[in-house]
C-alpha cells in the first residue's frame, strides 16, 4: 500500500538538475556549493543536496545514481571505500573508480589529512608537541569522530602504531568533540588539517612523527554517464583542479564557521576571485526558510503517519481477531521498534535512494507499533459480556466490529495514533541526515557550526509542532470518542 | 418452541453440563435454578449459541442452531444479562434500537415499538437520551430488557437479570418482569439462584445440581414433594430467616 507513495517521492530526483552532494561538515558543504554554482553558471543546472550524513551515504548514492557529483578525499577512497583492495597507486585508484562507473578530477590542491589536536595551552603545559608524546600522558581523555574510531587508518591502527595506552576513548560527533575539548572534558580529538577551529579555538596540531596518516587530497567525483547526459562537464569541473590550497580552504572554512557567512556566499566569493565567474546566490530569508522547512517536515510526517494509520489499524484489528497471528504481528512490529532509528533511516537507501522516500519508509515503520498496539489493546479490552451481548443480538462479525468494538476501542486507537504522531514529528528531524529536509536541517547545521540560534531554529518549531499535534489529537478525541465512554471513565457527580 | 436435545458440555476436566434434554413451551416461563456452577447458565448460553455444546442439539421451532442459522435464530431470541450488558458508547435509545436499525426497520416502526416497550417496562421516556453511565442499575436493567424485546422475539432468555440490584428495586422489577412475561406467545427462560423469585415468576422450576437436573415441576411441587433430600435442603436454605420470627 505504501510502495506507490514512496515511488512517487523517489521519482522526481532521478531526472532534472545535476545532483551535487556534500557530507555533514563545513568544508564539504562549501565545496559542494562551489561545484553546484560553477555548473549552474556554466549552463548545467545543478542542485546541491547539502550535509548528507557520512561517506557511505554519499558514495552509495553516487553509485546508485541518486547523486551525480561530490567532492571526496583520496585517503577516504583508499582507507574506507576501497578498504582492503590494492589501490595504493594513483593508477590503481583510478581503475577502481572506473570499475564503479565513477570518474575523478585531479586533486583540487589541498591535503586535508587527519591529525590529532589539543588546546595549545594545555599541550604546552604538558609539553606535548608530537603524537609520540602522548604515550607518557596516559591520563588524557580522547574523543574521536565515529568515522575515525572505525577507519583503517583511524584510532585502532594509530594506537597500535604509536603504542598509545589510553583507555578513556569516546566516539562522538565531530562538532561535539570540539565542545568537549573547549570545556576540558576531552583533551585530544581528531581533526582535519584544514580545520577552521585550529585558528578559532587556538589548537595545537600534533606532529605525525611516525607518518601514520595517509594523504587526503580532495578531488571531484562524478558518474561516468554524466558525461553523456551533460557533455563538456569534465572540462568545467577540471577548472577547479589545483585551485584550492590549504590556507585558502582553511580560510573559507573559517569564514563560515567563525564569521558566520553562508557556504553559498563563501563559494560565490571564491568563484569570483579565482575563476572570474559571477554566480547568483539566492539567500533565503528566515521566514521563508521556516515556511519551507515546515512544509517539508509536515510532508514527511503527514505521509508517513497517514500510511501508518492506513496499515496499522487493519493490522491491529487482524491481531485482535486472530489472537495467534496477532502475537506474531505484534512481535514483528515490536522488533522493528528496537532497530536504532539511525539504522532504519539508512537501510532503505539502496532501494529508495537518499531523501524523502527512505525517510518516510523509516518513519512509517517506526510509527506503526503504537497504532497497531493501540488498536489491538482497544479491541482486546472490550469486556467479554459486551462482546457476547453483541453476538446474542445477532449482529454479524463485521457489524459487531463496526458498531460496537471499534467505537469502544476508539480512545485507545486515538491514543496510539497520538503517540505515533508525536514520535513521528521528533524522528522526522533525522531525515535531514539523508537529505529529506525538514526541521532537522537547521539542527544539523546548528550543531556543525556550533550556532545555537540555528539549532533552535529547527528544535523549537519541532517541539512546537509536537505540542500542536498533541493538542490536535486531544481535540479530535473530544470530538470523536463517544460521550458515553468519556462519562464512564470520568464518573458522575 | 425451544428444544435442547441431549446437550452436554465440559470445560477442561470439569463437567459443566451432563447430557440434558429440556423443552420450553410457548406462553410459559421456565426458571432454571440451583447453586453456583450447577450448569444452569451454561444451558442458557448453549441455547443462544454463546457456548457450543460438546454433543446434542438446540432447535427453535424445528430449526437446528448451527453456524449457518445462528444469526437468524438469535434475532428471534432476546438475551438479557446482569446489569443489562449495555454498550456504554450508545444512549439508551441507541442500545435498544441498534439491531432494528441495522436490519433496516423503518424509523416509524422503531419509534412505535420503542414507545410500547417504554410503557411495558415502565421506563421514563426522558431517560432514552442518557448513556448507560447516567442511568441507575434498575434503569439499565429495563433498557437491557427493552433491547432484548425490540424485535418482538419468540424466546426471551434472562441470565440472573436482577442479581445486581438492591432489594427494593428488585421487588419492583420482579412485578414488571411478570407483566412482560405474560405478553402473548412468548417462551421465557430465566436463570436465578433465588427460590422466591423462581416461585414468583416461574410456571415451571427446574432445579440443577452439578450439571444435571434434580427435579422439574412447579415451585409448589418442589416445596411439598421434593424428589430427593437435596431439593428439600435447597428450598429450606432459601426460606427467609424472618419466618422464624413469626
Amino acid at each position: 500500500m505504501i510502495a506507490p507513495i514512496l515511488l512517487l517521492c523517489a521519482v522526481p530526483w532521478s531526472q532534472g538538475p545535476i545532483q551535487v552532494g556534500s557530507k555533514g561538515f563545513t568544508e564539504s558543504v562549501i565545496l559542494g556549493e562551489v561545484v553546484a554554482q560553477l555548473l549552474t553558471v556554466e549552463g548545467m543546472p545543478a542542485e546541491h543536496r547539502a550535509q548528507l550524513g557520512g561517506t557511505r551515504i554519499l558514495w552509495d548514492g553516487l553509485v546508485a545514481g541518486e547523486l551525480d557529483v561530490y567532492v571526496e578525499y583520496t585517503g577516504t577512497l583508499r582507507e574506507e571505500i576501497f578498504a582492503g583492495r590494492p589501490v595504493a597507486s594513483d593508477a590503481a585508484l583510478a581503475a577502481a573508480l572506473r570499475d564503479a562507473g565513477v570518474r575523478a578530477s585531479r586533486p583540487l590542491g589541498f591535503d586535508n589529512t587527519y591529525a590529532l589536536g589539543m588546546l595549545a595551552s594545555f599541550a604546552a603545559e604538558r609539553g606535548i608537541t608530537r603524537i609520540s608524546d602522548l604515550v607518557g600522558n596516559r591520563d588524557l581523555a580522547f574523543g574521536f569522530s565515529n568515522e575515525f574510531m572505525e577507519r583503517d587508518d583511524g584510532w585502532p591502527s594509530l594506537s597500535a602504531r604509536y603504542g598509545l595506552p589510553h583507555t578513556n576513548v569516546t566516539g562522538l560527533d565531530h562538532d561535539l568533540a570540539y565542545r568537549g575539548l573547549a570545556a576540558g572534558d576531552l583533551h585530544v580529538i581528531d581533526l582535519y588539517a584544514t580545520d577552521a577551529k585550529i585558528r578559532t579555538l587556538a589548537l595545537r596540531v600534533l606532529t605525525d612523527d611516525l607518518e601514520h596518516f595517509p594523504p587526503y587530497a580532495a578531488l571531484v567525483l562524478w558518474r561516468a554517464d554524466l558525461e553523456q547526459r551533460t557533455p563538456g562537464i569534465e572540462a568545467v569541473l577540471a577548472r577547479l583542479e589545483g585551485r584550492i590550497d590549504e590556507p585558502r580552504m582553511s580560510a573559507m572554512n573559517a569564514r563560515v564557521e567563525a564569521d558566520g557567512e553562508s557556504e553559498a556566499a563563501v563559494a560565490a566569493a571564491f568563484l569570483r576571485a579565482e575563476l572570474g565567474l559571477r554566480t547568483r546566490v539566492r539567500e533565503e530569508r528566515r521566514a521563508a526558510r521556516l515556511l519551507r522547512l515546515t512544509g517539508e517536515h509536515l510532508f514527511l510526517v503527514g505521509v508517513s503517519l497517514a500510511a501508518a494509520i492506513l496499515v496499522g489499524i487493519p493490522l491491529g484489528v487482524l491481531a485482535a481477531l486472530r489472537r495467534r497471528l496477532g502475537r506474531g504481528v505484534l512481535g514483528v512490529v515490536g522488533v522493528v521498534q528496537t532497530i536504532p532509528a539511525l539504522v532504519l533511516f539508512v537501510v532503505f537507501i539502496p532501494y529508495l535512494g537518499i531523501g524523502r522516500a527512505s525517510t518516510i519508509a523509516a518513519l512509517f515503520l517506526y510509527t506503526l507499533l503504537p497504532i497497531v498496539r493501540g488498536t489491538y489493546a482497544g479491541l482486546a479490552g472490550v469486556p467479554r459480556e459486551l462482546v457476547e451481548s453483541a453476538i446474542a443480538l445477532g449482529l454479524s462479525r463485521s457489524a459487531r466490529l463496526r458498531l460496537v468494538e471499534l467505537p469502544m476501542a476508539m480512545r485507545s486507537i486515538l491514543a496510539g495514533i497520538q503517540t505515533a504522531a508525536v514520535i513521528d514529528v521528533g524522528l522526522a528531524t533525522l531525515g535531514a541526515i539523508i537529505g529529506a529536509g525538514g526541521y532537522g536541517q537547521p539542527i544539523l547545521t546548528g550543531i556543525r557550526l556550533n550556532d545555537p540560534a540555528l539549532l533552535l531554529e529547527g528544535a523549537v518549531p519541532a517541539a512546537v509542532l509536537a505540542l500542536l499535534v498533541q493538542a490536535l489529537f486531544e481535540w479530535i478525541e473530544r470530538r470523536v470518542v463517544p460521550r458515553g465512554l468519556r462519562l464512564e471513565t470520568e464518573g458522575l457527580d | 418452541m425451544l428444544e435442547l436435545i441431549q446437550v452436554s458440555k465440559r470445560f477442561g476436566a470439569t463437567t459443566a453440563l451432563e447430557p440434558t434434554s429440556l423443552t420450553f413451551e410457548r406462553d410459559a416461563t421456565t426458571v432454571l435454578i440451583g447453586p453456583s456452577g450447577c450448569g444452569k447458565s451454561t444451558l442458557l448460553r448453549i441455547a443462544i449459541g454463546l457456548v457450543e455444546p460438546d454433543a446434542g442439539a438446540v432447535r427453535l421451532d424445528g430449526t437446528r442452531l448451527e453456524p449457518s442459522t445462528a444469526r437468524a435464530l438469535r434475532r428471534r431470541m432476546g438475551y438479557v444479562i446482569q446489569e443489562g450488558g449495555l454498550f456504554p458508547h450508545l444512549t439508551a435509545r441507541d442500545n435498544v434500537t441498534l439491531m432494528a436499525r441495522h436490519i433496516g426497520r423503518s424509523a416509524r416502526d422503531v419509534g412505535t415499538r420503542l414507545e410500547e416497550l417504554c410503557a411495558l417496562t415502565r421506563f421514563p421516556a426522558d431517560g432514552l437520551e442518557r448513556f448507560p453511565a447516567e442511568l441507575s442499575g434498575g434503569q439499565r436493567q429495563r433498557v437491557g430488557l427493552m433491547r432484548a424485546l425490540m424485535l418482538d422475539p419468540d424466546v426471551l432468555l434472562l441470565d440472573e437479570p436482577l442479581g445486581a440490584l438492591d432489594p427494593m428495586i428488585r421487588a419492583e422489577l420482579q412485578d414488571d418482569l411478570r407483566d412482560v412475561f405474560r405478553e402473548r406467545g412468548k417462551t421465557v427462560v430465566l436463570v436465578t439462584h433465588d427460590m422466591g423469585e423462581a416461585a414468583f415468576l416461574g410456571d415451571r422450576v427446574v432445579l440443577f445440581r452439578a450439571g444435571r437436573i434434580v427435579q422439574s415441576g412447579t415451585a409448589r411441587e418442589l416445596l411439598h414433594s421434593p424428589a430427593e433430600p437435596f431439593v428439600a435442603e435447597f428450598v429450606r436454605a432459601q426460606r427467609s430467616i424472618l419466618e422464624d420470627y413469626r
